[in-house]
């Protein structure tokens, strides 16, 4: 017999076949991340998605977040 | 989150793979001094590639591409000569740099043999092992790493062949908060199930954990609550040697030292080699059952093929098997406390890119000045092996070592000391 479950809301999520970070290029120097000696790798803190990246060009390591709500102060990590 | 293509290069070993020529550039143990000791040869696979491990008869250990070029049989059933290994089809003799010394039913003036070499690796032993490098010449040193020199040790070598690839085995040594729950709440859970009580140091909440860059990989530092920031274990911490190895510490506090090496078999394979050392003063008599380097297998599946949950390493190996033979990167979640998992996965990115400069990844060492005794970075006084040396040396793997009551009856009264 088959069973039935209710759909929750992740169901509708739909998950990209093949995961590709979207950041381009380097904020420090402008090289090109997306090229493949450079590392992008996405986390979450909270409610943000976090994109650690490493440029091979200029060796600067930082992360990059979307800004959606201005906040006068840092919730601590 | 990682793209497919990333997990892939990241996770790879085999010869011409970006990380394969990384993982090229370090010396892996091969095997136990002691399993050659009544036995002549041991099939080893590394890195992608069949090998023998084989001792002739003049005692020349040698490590060689496991199959005979002249018919393909391994040479992993071959036996020894004075010079070299025989195969057993037809009597071909190799010696140790892989030439063919012999072709027993070839014509005498044939110099068929002097045009044959086999794929040859250079082996050393250290510590009760043998190590092989497999990668390009000249060989770096073999590192000197404190515990596997350390003089008058009782050594203990644990070991198991697990069906994982390597990185998610590694990626478990920079993620200090699974500690608190697996071998903490969860391992709390399985005794109380089985009606169990257990005191557990584990258990103690995280306020802070940190990870440093250093010479040969990455210190992880963490802070418990209660903890005071000059502690040990914020202070000190305890590093992952780039790229296979956690130096945990030994349970013994200072003067023993506890390795866990997680040696790539291949894509979907780690061989893992649990490796302690318990040094004591020099003039302390060692008893008999504790002066062999003891060699033992770890189980982590019970008799019905469920996993030993019961033990800190068997939690482990759990997670391990269960994220896959691969853990599937393009599709994970990480958060906050997963930044050391992040670095090490940088740091590997950017070994590849200096092998492919032609510069030597990290830790790679041919100063022999600074290879005579290194010393690494490790917390004397860790909270984890505060329920004392019984409980947690019990607690480990080590709980498999066929002569571990000695080593726990002998240890809690020797006087510890520092090498």
């Amino acid at each position: 017999m088959r069973s039935h479950r209710i759909e929750s809301p992740h169901d509708r999520i739909e998950k990209p076949k093949s995961y590709v970070p979207d950041i381009f290029f380097c904020p420090y120097c402008g090289s090109s991340i997306k090229e493949n000696k450079s590392f992008v790798l996405e986390y979450w803190n909270s409610d943000q998605n976090v994109f650690f990246c490493w440029c091979h060009s200029c060796h600067w390591r930082g992360e990059i977040v979307r800004i959606n709500q201005i906040k006068a102060t840092e919730i601590d990590e | 989150m990682l793209s497919a293509e990333e997990n892939k290069k990241i996770t790879q070993v085999g010869p011409g793979t970006s990380m394969g020529d990384v993982l090229r550039h370090y010396w892996y143990p091969v095997a136990a001094t002691s399993e050659l000791q009544h036995e002549y040869t041991k099939k080893v696979r590394l890195l992608g590639e069949d090998l023998v491990l084989f001792r002739d008869l003049s005692g020349n250990v040698g490590l060689v591409q496991e199959r005979c070029p002249h018919r393909g049989v391994s040479l992993a059933v071959g036996f020894p000569d004075e010079d070299g290994i025989r195969c057993a089809y037809h009597g071909w003799c190799f010696d140790t740099k892989g030439n063919c010394t012999d072709q027993p039913n070839e014509p005498e003036t044939s110099t068929f043999k002097e045009r044959l070499k086999i794929d040859s690796y250079e082996v050393q032993e250290m510590g009760g092992l043998y190590w092989g490098y497999l990668g390009p010449k000249p060989a770096p040193l073999l590192p000197r790493f404190d515990g596997f020199v350390a003089k008058h040790a009782i050594r203990m070598i644990g070991h198991a062949t697990l069906p994982v690839n390597w990185v998610q085995v590694m990626e478990n040594s920079v993620d200090p908060a699974h500690t608190e729950w697996l071998h903490g709440h969860f391992h709390n859970f399985v005794k109380a199930q089985r009606g169990e009580d257990v005191s557990n140091a584990f258990i103690r909440q995280h306020k802070k954990i940190a990870f440093d860059e250093f010479e040969y990989g990455i210190v992880k530092r963490r802070l418990f609550e209660g903890q005071s920031e000059d502690s040990d274990d914020w202070t000190v911490g305890h590093p992952i040697v780039f790229p296979y190895i956690l130096a945990v510490g030994g349970t013994g506090g200072e003067g023993s030292y506890a390795f866990q090496m997680r040696i790539p078999v291949d894509d979907e394979t780690t061989w893992h080699v649990w490796y302690q050392a318990y040094a004591v003063a020099p003039n302390t008599e060692i008893p008999d059952s504790l002066k062999d380097v003891s060699l033992y297998e770890v189980p982590y599946l019970d008799e019905k093929g469920e996993y030993l949950v019961d033990y800190i390493d068997g939690q482990d190996i759990m997670c391990w098997i269960t994220q896959g033979r691969i853990a599937d990167r393009t599709d994970e979640k990480l958060g906050t406390t997963d930044r050391g998992i992040i670095l090490f996965r940088q740091m590997i990115k950017e070994q590849i890119n200096k092998v492919q400069a032609g510069e030597d990844p990290i830790g790679v060492i041919r100063d022999p000045a600074k290879n005579e005794f290194i010393e690494l970075p490790l917390e004397k006084k860790k909270h984890h092996y505060s329920d004392g040396f019984a409980a947690i040396t019990n607690r480990f793997q080590t709980r498999f070592a066929p002569n571990i009551d000695d080593l726990i009856a002998f240890y809690e009264n020797q006087q510890r000391v520092k090498m």
